[in-house]
């Protein structure tokens, strides 16, 4: 080995040790650790919260943000080496995943009964599993109606005191100018966002032992056919479902789709628009009653965290209702304790009343693993019918045999 | 149809090439004065002198400009029809060249375009149609910047794009070097069981990795986001397609001279692949600058260690996105890659094209 060769190594290794010095965290303390993937108002929020709490109980608390694009690889992942947090805030339909791979705790055995009481049925029975709640709604959404008062305006349409799927259907043809590209509605791909039509319908995904897919039942028909005809034959849909076209958002802020149906997650960011006037209705109703969706995030307690009992206080503080009257206040959130609604002043968050009043009418989602399977065999199908390559049965029923195929819980 | 110097066509050709072009002038000038009003606007008080001057003068710029400019042009034009230079070039087709090559770069620098646009937007109007914010703001890049430690979050990607470059090249290149010029038992079968574990998703090792990574306390450590991918096999075949290619004669002359094999490899090899290995370098530091999954994985939430991808996706949310401050931080995290491209392109261009036709 000569000289040269001898500097070069020993310069590699020097360079190896001083770049790939890490900074680990290796012991884990007496601290209670939540990953959560809120936004950056809403994690503000939340640490004050958690701050608060551990003044109260002398607990200190550790809160880490986790991309919302990532969390449940990361939580997967931390699970496998026992590196978990005691509470993490995770998508309802990973809950199903969590629990029935012993990953979580049911939290009927830590005094949640009375708290279950207050919550959001809907919301809540998400995160049933065997007759045990795994998980503890944190925040609850669901879709309403949005319009642009000035496009209704313009072509002077008056919004009913109620609305229902015929006399909707009238508005978005007055609405449509198709000579000036506005359109009445626009909808969007996924099936979670046509999920209130298939409801009011009276259709639902699943029956009510979770085993069987319903959808291609007669209501489902009728109400893929409602939504196809608005694009086929009404041509009042904008057809934002397709690849490549204008998002319903973005056409909705300018000025080109009357209606769009979105959550309360948008509140803030349409509020924030200068000159853009608009406003929240509740879903038309059908021949099923008034539906909606649900959606939003669920807090669970890991099986190995070493600190149960204290993460179950602090989610009981959380879910009080005088701090979820706060988050709401503060955030425009629908309180998912209803005993908070008494506590918050809708007279300042007008079309947050809107959504408190349609997450009534809210359903769960299914209470199955590998629910995003489920939504993406039917979604592929609802494709077809819209493009007219499927009438609205053959469509369903080879969304069934799609979702049979590949969700377990249906085989 | 005649189109060379002097003919009428090629006249009337360079007459429209020319009024294009100040209408090009005109166009990009009517771009850039509401910018410049966007940035001013918000500093003065609606319906103030100043305020009026401001818009006056983005209402009239723009025609100014264009003339002005316009007049510039075709004086350039008319001062280089003087030159002698003049007669040996088709001014058409020279003309015609530059358009499309305009028109090319405006269509490849859109999307960036907009994102520098969006980044400057005030939050509730991300999504709006018009290019050019109403108000433009700094306010997400001295959010992205201060509040989120980018800062530090480039650095820890910086450092792991490098050291992977670096190390995935070095291996890469001796690894490749011993199977293109070196005999040894089993060369062959070992070389398609490396080439096979190319079939297998990359998803498949993550579970094993990370659980290997965390056993040997790497976990939130840049030892964790690098060491792992050290051993690459795309690389080892890039660079032993491309030594291959080196006569062997070279090598021989080398050993009758004396050298052993690290100068063989040090002097001979490495100079002469280097545009493979500038290629290998970048594509290595491209993947792990982007590399996002295993980046989480690895890394505790919030922790030092944290890189520029996981940091980016903390800006997608389940239904909202900050799209503002998204484009900041993105403007921020192409850099590397521009500047990189910008210097390595030449090699990077060669060592594609030379590893395409083995001869």
């Amino acid at each position: 080995m000569n000289g040269y060769f001898k500097k070069t190594i020993i310069s590699f290794l020097i360079f190896f040790c001083l770049f790939l010095n890490g900074c680990g965290e290796k012991v884990r303390e007496k601290k209670l650790i939540i990953w959560v993937t809120h936004n950056p108002e809403e994690l503000k929020l939340f640490r004050e919260i958690c701050k608060e709490w551990s003044e109260k109980t002398k607990f200190p608390i550790m809160v880490k943000r986790i991309p919302w694009g990532g969390h449940e690889a990361k939580i997967r992942s931390s699970l496998t080496i026992h590196a978990n947090p005691d509470i993490a805030r995770v998508d309802c339909s990973f809950v199903q995943e969590l629990a029935r791979f012993n990953g979580v705790e049911p939290l009927n055995d830590y005094g949640f009964e009375e708290m279950f009481s207050k919550l959001n049925k809907a919301a809540l029975k998400s995160n049933l599993v065997n007759g045990k709640y795994y998980g503890i709604p944190d925040q609850a959404t669901c879709l309403a109606l949005f319009y642009n008062k000035k496009l209704l305006a313009d072509k002077g349409v008056e919004l009913p005191q109620k609305l229902d799927v015929n006399n909707f259907v009238e508005i978005l043809k007055k609405v449509t100018d198709k000579e000036q590209g506005i359109y009445g509605i626009a909808l969007e791909k996924s099936l979670w966002f046509h999920l209130p039509f298939f409801y009011c319908f009276g259709a639902d995904l699943l029956d009510s032992t979770n085993r069987k897919f319903i959808l291609s039942q007669k209501p489902g028909v009728e109400a893929l056919q409602y939504l196809t005809d608005l694009y086929r034959v009404h041509k009042v849909e904008a057809g934002s479902w397709q690849a490549g076209s204008i998002g319903p958002e973005v056409g909705f802020l300018n000025q080109k789709y009357a209606f769009i149906l979105s959550g309360p997650w948008n509140l803030a960011r349409f509020n924030s628009k200068k000159n853009f006037d608009y406003g929240v209705t509740l879903l038309p109703e059908g021949p099923g009653g008034k539906a909606t969706n649900i959606g939003g995030t669920n807090m669970v307690i890991f099986k190995k965290s070493p600190f149960k009992k204290e993460a179950a206080a602090f989610l009981k503080y959380f879910l009080s209702k005088e701090v979820q009257a706060r988050w709401s206040s503060l955030l425009s959130q629908i309180p998912v304790n209803t005993e908070a609604n008494a506590l918050v002043n809708f007279s300042k968050l007008p079309q947050l009343k809107v959504f408190l009043e349609q997450i009534q009418f809210a359903r769960a989602r299914p209470q199955i693993m590998k629910n995003g399977k489920l939504f993406e065999a039917v979604e592929a199908e609802l494709e077809a019918a819209f493009k007219g390559d499927k009438g609205s049965e053959e469509a369903l029923k080879a969304a069934r045999a799609n979702a049979e195929k590949k969700v377990p819980a249906l085989q | 149809m005649k189109t060379g110097k002097g003919s009428k066509w090629a006249d009337y050709c360079f007459f429209i090439l020319c009024a294009l072009n100040v209408y090009l002038i005109y166009y990009f000038s009517s771009f850039i004065f509401p910018l410049f009003r966007a940035f001013l606007v918000g500093k003065f008080v609606k319906g103030s002198f100043f305020y009026v001057a401001l818009t006056a003068f983005t209402n009239i710029g723009p025609l100014f400009f264009s003339l002005l400019f316009s007049g510039f042009f075709l004086y350039t034009l008319n001062r280089l029809k003087q030159s002698p230079k003049w007669r040996t070039w088709d001014p058409v087709k020279l003309l015609f060249l530059f358009d499309c090559l305009i028109i090319g770069a405006i269509i490849v620098l859109f999307p960036f375009l907009w994102m520098v646009m969006t980044a400057l937007k005030p939050e509730g109007e991300a999504l709006s149609w018009s290019l050019i914010p109403s108000i433009a703001t700094f306010k997400a890049f001295k959010k992205v910047w201060y509040q989120e430690r980018f800062g530090l979050y480039f650095y820890n990607s910086m450092v792991i794009a490098l050291v992977a470059g670096f190390f995935v090249t070095w291996f890469s290149s001796m690894a490749g070097y011993v199977f293109a010029k070196r005999n040894f038992a089993l060369k062959s079968p070992l070389f398609f069981l490396l080439m096979a574990t190319m079939m297998v998703p990359g998803m498949m090792y993550m579970v094993p990795q990370f659980f290997i990574v965390f056993h040997l306390g790497w976990h939130n450590t840049y030892w964790a986001m690098v060491v792992p991918h050290f051993a690459n096999v795309f690389g080892l075949f890039m660079t032993k397609q491309f030594i291959e290619t080196i006569p062997d004669s070279l090598i021989e002359s080398a050993h009758l001279d004396g050298a052993n094999e690290w100068q063989i490899f040090t002097l001979i090899i490495i100079p002469l692949s280097l545009p493979i290995l500038a290629t290998l370098f970048l594509l290595t530091f491209l993947f792990h600058w982007s590399n996002f999954l295993w980046q989480l994985i690895v890394t505790v939430p919030e922790s030092p260690s944290t890189t520029l991808p996981v940091a980016l996706a903390l800006f997608r949310g389940q239904h909202a996105t900050e799209w503002t401050s998204m484009m900041a931080a993105s403007c921020f995290s192409i850099i590397p890659i521009a500047v990189l491209f910008l210097f390595a392109q030449r090699f990077f261009i060669e060592g594609m094209t030379q590893g395409a036709v083995k001869g």
